[in-house]
């Protein structure tokens, strides 16, 4: 089996390909007399960021993707929202005490009651204690809390994780059953819905995000005699996402849920029949899925100083693609191929200065690409020989 | 020379054999009975034949001329037309149309001319209306006057099996691959089917290749029966002998317990 | 049949009286511009109906083919005098002197047609049509090989590619890059030349989907494994539906460009197709007068729907989005009542009943508060309106207004022709029953055992 497997015709071409571009890279690295080892560390660190966050994105589209066949166009959206609810949380906090009340009592209730149903935590005692967490956290936070980077990620990670799920219940359940078509129109409608909703909650305009000055301070160091500019976020991203990953990988591996989720996404009628709540779990899908958008959003906010409603239009995109690179249903193939993506973006751009215009539409090729001649991706099956 | 011609076919899916060294001949004019178990690899064998898969190994002959590797539309442009287990009509189109595609791939003239409606579009669309109608009227008149624009979707199951006959024979093919054609029909509805066949044969100058799981019916239009079991097969011959044939038994019943 | 014709002449000619009052009424501009649009976004949607509707392809590119057309027709009908003056930073001069139709013309001696305006539009939209086209079947190979939201996420690459390339450094050679192309002679924007080419391409296009090739599509996107088994060769007809779809696109690109004198980088993004999707869903997947009606809709939405962004006191907002989920609430209960669908309100209602009047609250509790009062430009709600329809229509009725059906006179005057009469059902037992008719006798006779 593996023997054929590595010789597929698409196989070859994938490698081929690989080749190359590692050729391609290197002659270029030849040419340019200037590629310092320096500037190799330097690229090396802000690739890994950036794969990281794209990586983060990805994840969520390869986890609907495996469940639902669904191209969730607004994944994009709720990265964006992740952003804009942490943003909210640092710049507004601490509020009067009346309306975080208020907020508390209906963002906290909202929060409670999907965290319930999503974590089988309906028996009472739980929903107790659970309730007595979010609510007196919330408020806690809301009213008392100058809040720092950490809470504002933490906090915009639960509330985009719910949102997620909402979109789902509101917009994608209804039409479980649909086409895949029309689902992905759907999609493509809460994705405007979304982007427009931004601009007319946040405004339109670019705002600035300012973090923790911990987190911006230069921590530059030389190699020979260039600079590698080094900020904190460098570090804070791959770790947190790092993080993440371990956690997921728990969840997924050794939690009920999550052999739930895994099975649900190798055949649902099957899992249903083995006594699967399959609802939970596509809800649970989407809420894991968005709170990861939610963290990358944070740190890419971070990352580059500026929130926007429309930010996540080409990141999702990449994202996207990048989930198709490494092969779309597969949690490890999202990871890769969001580091990989990052990789090229940084790596291009660097070795081939004049081609940065064209930037986003070689994510556009590749994806095109990709979908033509090995719509697996790089560690899915093999799908083009099937008949 | 025969009109179909399959010779030592050979089709594997991933590890399963599907089809192992299957060679059958059809002459002009016959009536050919494909039977076998659940799974002998009947339907495969017609996707073989109409292009749908190719095979591993082995000739497939239509009139002499070998088309392995033909796309399906060119081998129903060669001659051969099928209909499908379960059924694939043009559900949300009306009966007349479901008659008037499949003799599209005759058309003559351009999309541009069809816009404009030449004279000799029209001319053509005419014969191809004309063609629908004698097509359906081989059933009786009941696909014909008001059923005719109804879409399909309303028509009752056996009505629906009939408009996809029509439609076979609408593609204006010497053979046809009729794949359980009395699936899910009564014994009366059967029995007409089986008249409708041997007409189409007597009348229209139809080769025909059945796949049928009725005995009934396979033996009484059957110029010949030919056994498949898992992918080979294992008898061939007019139905009384094959019928008879303890390996076709055994295929069908098991072996008696000694 | 005599009827049908004359019915159809007598409303065109209504309507052309109707238009021609309506220029020399006063104050129409605003209407006139609404109309103008309809016709143009309304060939647009037509040609995006002909893959996405009858072909049954979700083709997402549609953009792309539009923004070809503009560029071209932008290109070849610039006048001399807007190119001499050109802040052609970008654009090279080689374009500027030699992609002009006008120049073309003369040298081949046809000052005649040279001179026209008009003919020169109708020349320079063929070409922007051709260009479009030819882009039309490179985006359409890969439907041989992709099916369903692969196909239409790979369409959608193509759409994103070509709307990307004018900013390019190299292309901007063509385009002027960033800043467009701007002094496009608005002749082929005007009503009169949108109305007869929205005719034309109403006529063709209809014309097409009522002939062998338009029900070979629709066979395509019934079942595309019988189609193929019917001999309907589906590599040509898939790449013909593209091709055919991207010209009319283009076309229509073109006379965008002309209705707005201009064209530029953001003219044609992924919104215009998105603003086409709505219209052709709304109106019914697979119906060109659906496409029509939906289009017609969508304009108006769009036009009329300014009031919707302008700047209001932002209690307005807290209210409106409390009612509007209020209503949605009982909206959803509703449907779900009629529908018998259990249970009839599930914790996502609950949600946002109390999301909306939690905000309800909110808004009454704070009213005094400086910021319920001051004043928000409600920015982006005619596109959020948009996408709520489109998701509505999704959820709710995925066929849209028409369906699949078409307007003939029939529907408007005759007996309806899918319910059978009672002479029909009469007829029909007669038809099937052995029994009533004797030429089934006859059959049964040789079919009992």
């Amino acid at each position: 089996m593996t023997a054929s497997k590595l010789a597929t015709r698409s196989t070859m071409i994938t490698a081929f390909a690989g080749l190359l571009l590692l050729a391609l890279i290197g002659w270029r690295i030849a040419m340019l007399g200037d590629y310092t080892f320096a500037r190799i560390v330097q690229d090396f660190l802000n690739a890994l960021t950036l794969g990281s966050l794209y990586a983060l994105i990805a994840l969520g589209y390869t986890m609907v993707y495996g469940i639902i066949r669904l191209i969730n166009f607004a994944h994009g959206e709720i990265f964006m929202l992740g952003s804009y609810f942490a943003f909210y949380a640092m710049t507004l906090a601490p509020i009067h005490w009346g309306l975080a009340l208020l907020i508390t009592a209906l963002l906290g209730g909202t929060v409670l009651l999907v965290l319930r149903s999503l974590f089988n935590l309906e028996e009472p005692r739980r929903t107790a204690a659970l309730a007595l967490l979010i609510f007196a956290g919330t408020f806690f936070l809301l009213a008392f809390r100058n809040m720092g980077w950490i809470e504002a990620l933490l906090l915009s990670m639960l509330v985009t994780g719910v949102a997620g799920v909402l979109l789902e219940a509101v917009a994608y359940r209804p039409l479980r059953g649909a086409p895949r078509e029309s689902m992905l129109i759907t999609a493509i409608a809460a994705s405007f819905f979304l982007q427009n909703l931004g601009q007319l909650l946040f405004g339109p305009r670019v705002r600035g995000f300012n973090a923790e000055t911990v987190l911006n301070r230069p921590l530059n160091f030389t190699i020979g005699e260039e600079t590698v500019y080094y900020t904190g976020i460098l570090i804070v991203v791959p770790a947190v996402t790092a993080i993440l990953l371990f956690v997921l990988n728990l969840f997924v591996t050794r939690t009920r849920l999550g052999k739930a989720m895994r099975a649900t996404a190798q055949d649902a009628e099957v899992a249903q029949m083995m006594g699967v709540n399959v609802n939970q779990v596509i809800a649970l899908t989407f809420f894991i899925g968005s709170i990861l958008a939610a963290a990358a959003g944070v740190m890419y906010a971070i990352r580059f100083g500026q929130i926007h409603p429309l930010m996540g239009l080409i990141p999702g995109i990449k994202a996207f693609t990048a989930a198709v690179i490494g092969g779309i249903g597969s949690l490890p193939g999202a990871v890769l191929g969001g580091l990989l993506l990052g990789f090229i973006e940084i790596y291009v751009v660097s070795l081939f200065p004049t081609l940065s215009a064209y930037k986003d539409v070689f994510a556009f090729v590749l994806l095109i690409l990709i979908l033509l001649f090995r719509p697996s991706g790089l560690v899915g099956e093999d799908l083009t020989e099937k008949v | 020379m025969p009109l179909l011609e399959l010779r030592n076919l050979y089709k594997a899916f991933g590890g399963l054999q599907a089809i192992s060294n299957v060679s059958l001949t059809v002459n002009e004019g016959e009536i050919v009975s494909i039977i076998g178990p659940n799974g002998a690899g009947k339907s495969t064998l017609f996707n073989l034949i109409t292009g749908v898969y190719r095979p591993d190994r082995g000739d497939i002959l239509f009139q002499g001329e070998r088309i392995n590797g033909l796309t399906p539309d060119q081998v129903t442009k060669k001659g051969i037309a099928r209909t499908f287990q379960n059924l694939r009509l043009f559900t949300h189109l009306t009966v007349l149309e479901n008659i008037l595609i499949p003799q599209h791939h005759r058309l003559k003239s351009s999309w541009l001319a069809a816009v404009l409606r030449t004279p000799t579009y029209l001319k053509e669309e005419e014969e191809m209306r004309k063609t629908a109608l004698e097509k359906l009227s081989f059933f009786g008149p009941r696909l014909m006057s008001f059923r005719l624009h109804q879409p399909v979707y309303v028509l009752s199951y056996a009505n629906r099996r009939r408009t996809e006959m029509a439609r076979a024979m609408a593609t204006d093919a010497k053979l046809l691959l009729l794949d359980e054609p009395s699936a899910g029909m009564n014994p009366k509805e059967t029995k007409e089917i089986t008249q409708i066949i041997r007409r189409f044969r007597d009348e229209g100058g139809y080769t025909i290749v059945l796949v049928e799981h009725k005995m009934n019916l396979v033996g009484e239009i059957s110029d010949r029966v030919v056994v498949l079991d898992y992918g080979e097969k294992i008898a061939e011959g007019d139905y009384k002998d094959v019928v008879n044939d303890p390996k076709v038994i055994e295929a069908y019943l098991g072996r008696r317990e000694e | 049949m005599m009827r049908n014709t004359l019915l159809t002449l007598a409303t065109l000619g209504i309507a052309v009286l109707g238009l021609y009052l309506l220029t020399q009424a006063e104050g129409s501009s605003g209407l006139l511009s609404a109309i103008t649009l309809i016709f143009i976004w309304g060939i647009a949607a037509i040609s995006l109906n002909l893959i996405n509707g009858q072909l049954g392809i979700l083709s997402l590119g549609h953009h792309g083919f539009m923004l070809i057309g503009g560029y071209v027709t932008a290109l070849l009908m610039l006048p001399e005098r807007e190119r001499a003056p050109f802040r052609t930073r970008l654009l090279s001069d080689w374009a500027r002197d030699h992609l002009d139709l006008d120049k073309w013309l003369r040298a081949l001696g046809l000052d005649y047609v040279a001179n026209s305006v008009d003919l020169k539009f109708v020349i320079a939209l063929f070409l922007a049509g051709i260009a479009a086209a030819i882009v039309g079947v490179i985006v359409g190979a890969p439907s041989l090989r992709l099916k369903g939201d692969y196909l239409a996420i790979v369409t959608f690459g193509f759409g994103e590619i070509i709307r990307l390339l004018p900013n390019a450094p190299e292309v901007a050679a063509f385009t002027n890059g960033p800043l467009g192309i701007k002094g496009i002679p608005g002749n082929a924007g005007g009503v009169w030349w949108t109305f007869f080419a929205f005719l034309f391409v109403l006529w063709f296009l209809s014309r097409l989907k009522f002939s062998s090739y338009g029900r070979a599509f629709e066979g395509i996107r019934e079942d595309e494994i019988a189609a193929e088994a019917m001999g309907v060769n589906l590599a040509y007809h898939k790449v013909l539906a593209f091709t055919i779809s991207a010209f009319f696109a283009g076309v229509a690109g073109g006379l965008y460009a002309s209705y707005l004198q201009s064209v530029d980088t953001q003219t044609f993004n992924f919104f215009v197709t998105f603003f086409l999707l709505v219209a052709i869903s709304l109106g019914g997947l697979g119906s060109i007068t659906g496409a029509v009606l939906g289009t017609a809709i969508v304009v108006l939405v769009r036009i009329y729907g300014g009031f919707l962004e302008e700047a209001y006191p932002a209690y307005v907002g807290y209210t409106g989005a409390a009612l509007l989920m209020l209503g949605a609430f009982a909206f959803s209960a509703y449907i779900r009542k009629a529908r018998r669908l259990r249970p009839v309100i599930e914790t996502k209602h609950y949600i946002f009943g109390a999301l909306g009047l939690g905000l309800l609250l909110v808004a009454f509790l704070f009213r005094g508060e400086p910021w319920m009062t001051q004043t928000v430009q409600f920015f982006g709600m005619r596109k959020i309106l948009l996408a709520v329809i489109l998701i509505l229509i999704m959820i709710y009725r995925r066929e849209g207004i028409m369906g699949r059906a078409e307007f003939s006179w029939k529907l408007v005057f005759g007996p309806r022709e899918d319910i059978p009469t009672e002479e029909q059902r009469k007829q029909d037992a007669w038809l099937s029953n052995p029994d009533l008719n004797p030429d089934l006798q006859k059959e049964d006779d040789d079919a009992s055992a």
